[in-house]
């Protein structure tokens, strides 16, 4: 009997220890995956076809796992693979099965732009279930897709999204007749499902800040603004910048002279109160300075460009100011103007021409003392906290702003108050929202 | 239920100094792993500590440019400074009579304890130019040669001046 007894307690330990290990690993704890090019477009299809004599629940399976693993290896080699063999050619392709196809193609054409390769990777499936009404049976499946990719991180990419297929019963077997997933922009009901224009939006994710037109700044911003077409990375959630939050924390905080959670540096502490602003306006609260919307060396390594977090920098840069994006004015402008869709941080740009004329609520503006601002010559964060006129025209009579070291007199000193120089001397970085794991 | 019941308490009778022991082992062990996590924690954070809050080391003078002098010369006392180096310094009368303008009656002032007298009377605005070497692993500020403005307040009593803020010390091309 006590040897039963302590036979439960060790493994109630072991349970227990077993599920803080699964917590910190968090989604890596399927390590028995496949690569997907191990297998050539004849082995998917013959699974395929071996699967015929199966069950039905097993058949459906393979359909479900082959059509994903065969798309994941269309991405790494086109011309090699084709999930198209696992689709019901008897009907007409819905939107949502039109959309997942082109998000393969844009993947493929993404990296192939970006002159990324994925040099291995491996899949697992679980959480299968499917459910069978004659000839229609609706599936759904969880895919964790590791993969190395040369973006330039040490890291692996790490990816787990469920899919829901639906699928109708031929002569020749299941086959797919609808596939959705629950990435969280597929999630919202006013997704609107269409194939993707792989080549106008590839084109537009890698020219956006090379095509920059400072005259169009804000249309130019519009079109950064894009959807979210399952760009391939860690699954990153958007997190709202409500500037309303970003200026009440402007407001509670301009005339700080010490700071219980983010500290003072009474020498430098314009961006660190930049920052502040638009933590709070990503929705940053609370007494951590690593916990989302920060993004810490914890998360990202500490070589990583994105490192967004008080008092640590990153290794990445050469022009170390560069390295200290939470702390320092040229840091920070850096961070913005490299944002993007697929790393995790505040995304936007800098800009740094007719920052004023086009300064909106929420913006962090800086200026250079030597007149040409550039994300390696600006010296001093101001936050904005109100502007009048009309954008595109504005005036620094027109801003309003709050500020550390030499502070602002109140949350809306007007900037021509502030500082004796002319517009073309002020950048302005835009914070559009975050995107978090 | 009552077999629920029965179990549990048939189970807590036949719990002896034995199991006890076994128990209170794995305790040991479950909290020592979680304090574990929590230290590991706390190490991360704790790198950065030091220069969490970081304010002038500054020697209160009748001479406003010797406070500021004390204070960029005082640096040196940092655990990220290399070297530094100060060059020139003035009161700068023109940022003097703009900043009071700036704060007079302002929200700022009235936070800070600022009379219009004070900012009238007793504020004055020092410029420096000054050379800083910082280890910029271990500090995000700006170097080499650099220009800054300090505004200084001056106590009714003593006379002395204090610095109570500044601009951010900006390159310059020597």
């Amino acid at each position: 009997m006590k040897k039963r007894l302590i036979l439960v307690v060790l493994l109630l330990t072991l349970i227990f220890s077993g599920n803080a290990m699964v917590m910190e690993v968090d989604g890596e704890e399927n390590i028995n995956g496949f690569d997907t090019l191990s297998f050539s477009q004849d082995d998917y299809q013959n699974i395929l076809i071996n699967s015929e004599k199966m069950s039905e629940d097993n058949q459906i399976r393979n359909i479900c796992e082959s059509f994903i693993a065969s798309s994941r290896a269309y991405v790494r080699k086109p011309s090699d693979y084709s999930n198209s063999v696992y689709l019901d050619k008897n009907r007409t392709m819905t939107a949502q099965v039109e959309y997942r196809l082109s998000e393969y193609d844009y993947l493929n054409s993404l990296y192939n732009a970006l002159d990324w390769k994925i040099t291995s990777d491996s899949i697992v499936f679980d959480k299968f279930s499917v459910e069978i009404n004659n000839d229609n049976a609706y599936a759904s499946i969880v895919e964790s897709y590791t993969y190395d990719i040369t973006d330039g991180f040490k890291d692996n990419s790490f990816r787990r999204r469920e899919y829901t297929f639906t699928l109708f019963k031929r002569d020749k077997g299941w086959r797919i007749t609808n596939v959705t997933t629950n990435d969280p922009w597929e999630s919202n009901k006013d997704f609107n499902y269409e194939a993707i224009d792989v080549e106008s939006v590839v084109l537009t994710q890698v020219n956006q800040k090379s095509s920059f037109n400072p005259i169009l700044q804000n249309d130019i911003i519009h079109s950064k603004d894009l959807p979210l077409y399952g760009i391939e990375s860690d699954p990153l959630y958007v997190w709202n910048y409500d500037t309303d939050d970003a200026v009440d924390y402007a407001e509670d905080h301009y005339d700080d002279t010490l700071n219980s959670v983010f500290g003072f540096s009474s020498g430098v502490n314009c961006q660190n109160f930049a920052s502040q602003c638009v933590w709070a306006g990503l929705g940053g609260s609370g007494s951590s300075t690593t916990a989302a919307p920060a993004v810490p060396t914890q998360s990202v390594g500490s070589d990583a460009w994105n490192v967004w977090s008080r008092n640590q920098s990153t290794t990445y840069y050469t022009y170390t100011p560069h390295n200290w994006a939470w702390d320092n004015v040229k840091g920070f402008a850096k961070l913005m103007e490299r944002s993007t869709q697929i790393t995790e941080g505040p995304y936007g740009d800098t800009y740094y021409s007719n920052a004023i004329e086009y300064a909106q609520v929420g913006n962090v503006l800086s200026y250079d003392t030597g007149g040409s601002p550039a994300a390696d010559t600006v010296d001093h964060a101001m936050f904005v906290t109100e502007v009048s006129g009309t954008s595109g025209s504005r005036t620094t009579s027109e801003v309003k702003i709050a500020c550390h070291t030499s502070p602002s007199n109140s949350a809306y000193e007007t900037l021509s108050s502030y500082a004796s120089y002319s517009s073309s001397y002020f950048a302005r970085s835009v914070i559009l929202r975050g995107y978090y794991q | 239920m009552n077999t629920i019941k029965r179990t549990i308490v048939k189970l807590f009778r036949r719990i002896n100094k034995y199991h006890m022991t076994i128990l209170a082992l794995v305790l040991v062990i479950l909290v020592a792993y979680m304090l574990g996590t929590v230290q590991n924690e706390i190490k991360h954070t704790e790198i950065h500590k030091p220069y969490f809050n970081d304010y002038w080391i500054q020697q209160a003078s009748i001479d406003p440019k010797e406070t500021v002098r004390s204070a960029l010369e005082n640096q040196i006392e940092k655990e990220y400074t290399l070297s530094i180096e100060v060059k020139e310094i003035w009161i700068d009368e023109e940022e003097t009579k703009r900043n009071i303008k700036r704060y007079l009656g302002s929200e700022l002032a009235e936070k800070r304890g600022w009379t219009d007298e004070d900012l009238r009377e007793r504020f004055i605005v020092v410029r420096a130019k000054y050379y800083a070497d910082y280890d910029d692993k271990k500090i995000f500020y700006t170097d080499g040669h650099l220009e800054q403005y300090f505004y200084l307040m001056q106590d009714k009593k003593n006379k002395k001046w204090i610095i109570v803020d500044n601009t951010s010390a900006y390159d310059v091309i020597e």
